[in-house]
């Protein structure tokens, strides 16, 4: 069966996507904040992966911790400085507020970094697989699958089982009564920001180390981080993996297929969850 | 001592007064009961001595400070707790999640989960279960725990029996009595007139906005507590 080695890199290609929308599921799950700049954030943690590679020399893989600190305090201080300030009845405010972000920071990278194609250098990694009976499968992949899926269960665990997830989950559910408990949920809010800029930076430098970016490739990336979120059904932080799972199998055999289809079939794909399963995978919330 | 002192405390919802000049006072480790019809300005007072609503005039003074225009977060870390109107547990948290909401406070104190747990002992089996899949009168033990597990000085009671069966109200109130005894003193709404003088050593009938009547419970006519509470 040929198929399969499509599905398997399908799989792990989704292990990618799923991690391109963790971030803005925890952002959107739990501040019903639809942060239109994801995208740019993605290609802008990309870039500040090149800027410091250019700079050290070191392998991408190396460069993520200090990554995603960066970006944890900038997601702190957006939230704390702008997005806190106009969060109220109308959840457009902040969605616009994002929205002229996303275009601000389009523009900035456009002007820093010009409209050629980037890539991050990882040496000979990309070429390395492993041989297996019926398949050859990419080593750097698998790297990027297992540090996707790590980030996933490490979430989970943050979220799910400690008090700092505890408070998390019960600002959630109503940001003005856990003031009653001394909880300042305006700190809350940048803390799940702060997390949610990290895990998006590391998706955005694995992004860069498997494909090529330009400052204009945010919305796309956009797109399919809103797919995986709605697919994997929104308040749920174990859908958008499902959901990147199927995304990428659904990319692949449908360019396997259709080789000048391009995201269609992905794209497709949400179109018909939406018809049929418009809460997601996982969606428990119907609000 | 003065516990909690409010100065001509005036609130407003938008445009429209929702308390107008309210003052008094509450002494340490005193039940202080507020009556009043819908609408008079209970549920605001409430809020406003959380730090929920902002008030324009006035000043509140609690332990000899004051907590006017300070954040709600930082004042029930200072020592009031609320047992919101309607109980507002969490529906994403278990029944003990709920709880340890508490402790979020930072407040040491004689409430642990422990004493909790031994003033609902009917809690404790069902800690496990989603805080929106038990009875009404359980999640109302469940608010109310998660308020002492603040360990307040002073505790907030917003409508207590709303919503329940008599007994479980007569269950709930039996409890008052240990609640006291870890020192902390009481404001609670209450619609029932007659449960509010029962358990309290002092009552403040509302009517639209202002205090119409004050007194201890024993001394205040039935008469006098409809005329101030209808208004006419």
């Amino acid at each position: 069966m040929d198929w399969i080695p499509t599905i398997l890199n399908g799989l792990l290609l989704g292990g990618l996507y799923g991690l391109l929308g963790l971030g803005l599921a925890l952002v959107f799950g739990i501040m019903r904040i639809a942060n239109i700049a994801h995208g740019e954030i993605i290609v802008m943690a990309a870039f500040f992966g090149l800027m410091l590679q250019r700079l050290t020399g070191l392998n991408p893989l190396l460069l993520l911790p200090v990554v995603a600190l960066v970006f944890f305090g900038l997601g702190y201080v957006l939230q704390i400085g702008l997005l806190n300030r106009l969060l109220g009845e109308d959840p457009l405010v902040p969605l616009l507020a994002t929205f002229g972000l996303s275009t601000m920071l389009r523009n900035l990278m456009g002007q820093g970094f010009g409209a050629d194609i980037h890539r991050l250098n990882s040496g000979r990694l990309p070429f390395i697989s492993l041989h297996m009976g019926f398949a050859n499968i990419g080593v750097l992949p698998l790297i990027i699958l297992a540090i996707s899926t790590a980030s996933f269960v490490v979430l989970a665990l943050v979220i799910g089982r400690t008090g700092f997830g505890r408070m998390v989950r019960a600002t959630a559910d109503n940001f003005h009564v856990v003031q009653m408990q001394g909880v300042n949920y305006s700190r809350i809010y940048a803390l799940v920001m702060g997390i949610a800029f990290a895990l998006t930076a590391i998706a955005g430098v694995l992004l860069g180390m498997r494909t090529t970016f330009t400052p204009y490739s945010g919305v796309e990336h956009m797109l399919l981080a809103f797919e995986v979120v709605v697919i994997g059904g929104l308040g749920s932080l174990w859908g958008p993996l499902l959901a990147g799972f199927a995304l990428g199998v659904v990319h692949l055999v449908g360019l396997r297929l259709d080789p000048d289809s391009g995201l269609l079939y992905p794209d497709l794909l949400f179109f018909l969850v939406l018809l049929v399963r418009p809460q997601g995978f996982a969606g428990l919330r119907q609000t | 001592m003065k516990l909690l002192e409010l100065n001509g405390l005036n609130a407003f919802h938008g445009d429209l007064q929702a308390l107008h000049d309210v003052s008094f006072a509450i002494v340490e480790g005193e039940v202080v009961a507020i009556i009043g019809a819908n609408g008079a300005g209970k549920t605001t007072l409430m809020r406003s001595i959380a730090g929920l609503l902002p008030h324009r005039q006035g000043e509140i003074i609690f332990d000899g400070a004051s907590i006017s225009g300070k954040r709600a977060d930082l004042i029930s870390r200072q020592g009031i707790a609320s047992v919101p109107e309607g109980r507002c547990l969490y529906p994403s948290l278990s029944v003990e999640e709920n709880l340890k909401m508490g402790l979020a406070a930072g407040r040491r104190g004689y409430w642990t989960l422990q004493t909790v747990y031994e003033l609902f002992p009917a809690l404790k089996d069902l800690r496990r279960r989603p805080a929106t899949a038990i009875s009404g009168g359980q999640q109302q033990m469940v608010a109310i725990g998660r308020a002492l597990l603040c360990n307040p000085r002073l505790l907030l009671c917003d409508e207590l029996s709303l919503g329940l069966a008599p007994k479980i109200v007569a269950e709930i109130y039996a409890c008052f009595a240990r609640i006291r005894q870890s020192g902390l003193a009481i404001l609670l709404v209450e619609q029932d007139v007659t449960r509010a003088l029962e358990v309290s050593s002092m009552v403040h009938c509302f009517l639209k906005g202002r205090i119409s009547l004050s007194g201890r419970g024993d001394a205040l006519g039935l008469a006098a507590i409809s005329h101030a509470y209808f208004g006419g």
